[in-house]
């Protein structure tokens, strides 16, 4: 039997709010750090509240979460086809790949200043570069999982009459998901650090937006409220994945179970 | 009607000792089928015989169009084998299931989602049934053992109604009295339907059993071709079938036959 940990993994977090709490209160007094910067994480949750009121808060929640939906889509849709080009062809990854493997060593955050530039300000650069984060990392997952792919598995399709976009859709696709998802599960996280590295420097909207602007005026407690929504957005978009993940490779969990009577 | 003309299939090997860059590596060959041919009827029941690694289903992919001949032609009614079509249905040796698929969706891929047929579920639940596997159609193949997996391969080959099938030793995970139903069904299945069948086995009893023709293999050569003058069903303790045996087992395990022994052999036995 499989321990579920879900409990301790929920009181875990419980007792760092606590702690934080805790910190924060004698923090007031003690002042380890200066104490309008250190905010209890009740201060964070009446800043969300004062958000609210102003009608400020949904909006820019919902700015980034379709951001990163965006981002994110687009750039698993164009790291599958681009990563089954290339698993198909060796040439085009071998011209590919050594390209990639230079440009994908400089940060992406880098390319940030660049994409303003020739993009603009508007949402153009910030999905450019969410792309672009999600795209590159993941297409390594993808080739490798394509090329796993077991060839007498598409042998049957061919011969059970598949064609090119048949074969794709219920072998290769499917053969692949296991490392498609695990890829994506790494690379939400870098999906999520080009979100705020591009609201950071152009946008008037967003979470990001809500720290740069903060730090400005030295509002503290707006930056850890953003701050804390990104991470819970992340856990949430995570979650999702995962039970995604759980679903679409349900054949690859059953084992032994139901085999044996 | 399939002609398999002067085949011959040759491996590269490489090998084992790696060279140092400047020297060219050294390619073995390793010659799988030389000079192989066999003309197969419309509607035959043709057995493949041989010991392992003889090159059977090296044979059975070349006459599916997954691997090309170095020489030699393969003709299905007059048109030459180039890749693989619906119209040759396979049975693989490594069962080849969809892992990600259920039992039913293995089967009814074929008919439901690539020739897009109205009744696949007909077809489907036929099948499931001849393989007495309804009550697992929602089970994954890895919630099965060998042999059921064997008979869903079987089933959603058959499924897809190809004019030929190739199997390749179908039901070598089989228990004797599932392999005989399964041997059964298959019988009357290719009766009802009418399909060109090969078939790989190394069971000698396997092959008297089912085929119209036997073509014996070994080192990469056509040994014997042997038409089984019998009538279905076959009983395994006749004379006949003695016989049948015999020869076959003395052709595989590569005892040299007199001369005198093999014509006696070659000659029909009285029906
Ligand atoms: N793709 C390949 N590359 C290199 N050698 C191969 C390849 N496929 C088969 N061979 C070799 O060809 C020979 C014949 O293999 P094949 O699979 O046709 O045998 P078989 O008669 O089907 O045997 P079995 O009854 O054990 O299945 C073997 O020696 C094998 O090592
Ligand atoms: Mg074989």
């Amino acid at each position: 039997m499989k321990k579920n940990y879900s409990v301790l993994r929920t009181v875990s977090v419980i007792g760092f709010v606590i702690a934080w709490q805790i910190f924060a209160t004698i923090n007031q007094d003690m002042e380890f750090i200066k104490s309008t910067y250190m905010p209890s994480p009740y201060e964070v949750l009446l800043t969300a509240i004062d958000y609210m009121k102003r009608g400020e808060f949904i909006p820019s929640v919902t700015n980034s979460l379709v951001r990163v939906l965006k981002g994110f889509s687009i750039g698993c849709v164009i790291a599958i086809v681009l990563g089954y080009i290339m698993a198909k062809h060796p040439i085009i990854e071998n011209i590919i790949d050594p390209i990639f493997s230079v440009i994908g060593s400089i940060p992406a955050y880098a390319f940030m200043p660049l994409f303003i530039i020739w993009f603009g300000i508007g949402e153009k650069a910030k999905i450019i570069l969410i792309v672009y984060s999600t795209a590159l990392p993941l297409l390594s997952y993808i080739v490798q999982g394509i090329k796993s792919v077991d060839p007498i598995l598409i042998r049957s399709a061919m011969s059970l009459g598949a064609n090119e976009w048949q074969i794709f859709k219920f072998v290769i696709v499917k053969s692949a998901m296991p490392h498609i998802l695990t890829g994506m599960e790494v690379t939400l996280g870098l999906t999520f650090s080009a979100l705020i590295v591009a609201e950071m420097m152009g946008a008037d909207s967003g979470l990001g937006y809500i720290i740069v602007f903060s730090r400005n005026w030295f509002k503290v407690a707006d930056m850890f409220m953003a701050m804390t929504v990104i991470g819970i957005l992340y856990i949430i978009m995570k979650s999702i994945l995962g039970l995604i993940k759980k679903r679409v490779l349900k054949w690859q969990n059953t084992g032994f179970e139901g085999a044996v009577e | 009607m399939v002609r398999i003309q002067h085949v011959s299939k040759s491996f590269e090997k490489k090998s084992g000792e790696r060279k140092r860059f400047f020297e060219k590596q050294e390619k073995a060959k390793l010659g799988v089928l030389d000079d192989v041919t066999i003309r197969i009827e419309d509607n035959q029941f043709v057995c493949l015989l041989g010991k392992s690694g003889c090159g059977k289903s090296t044979l059975l992919n070349l006459l599916a169009g997954y691997i090309k001949a170095d020489n030699g032609r393969i003709w299905v009614n007059d048109k030459e084998i180039n890749g693989p079509s619906v119209s040759r249905g396979v049975v693989f040796q490594e069962h080849a299931l969809f892992p990600w698929y259920t039992v039913r969706e293995n089967i009814e891929l074929g008919p439901k989602r690539i020739r897009k047929e109205e009744n696949y579920k007909e077809i489907t639940d036929k099948y499931l049934n001849m393989i007495g596997l309804k009550a697992y159609e929602n089970y994954y193949p890895n919630q099965l053992s060998g042999g059921m997996k064997q008979r869903v391969g079987i089933a959603r080959a058959f499924a897809n109604s190809p004019e030929i099938l190739l199997m390749d030793e179908p039901f070598s995970a089989l228990d004797p009295d599932t392999r005989e139903m399964m041997q059964n069904e298959l019988l009357n299945l290719w009766k009802l339907e009418k399909k060109t069948v090969i078939f790989i086995t190394h069971s000698v009893n396997e092959a008297i059993k089912l085929a119209d023709k036997v073509v014996v293999l070994g080192g990469g050569h056509v040994l014997k071709e042997v038409n089984i003058e019998m009538e279905r069903p076959r009983d395994k303790q006749s004379p006949q079938f003695i016989a049948y045996a015999k020869e076959f087992q003395r052709l595989i395990h590569g005892e040299k036959i007199p001369e005198e022994e093999k014509e006696v052999n070659d000659r029909k036995e009285p029906a």
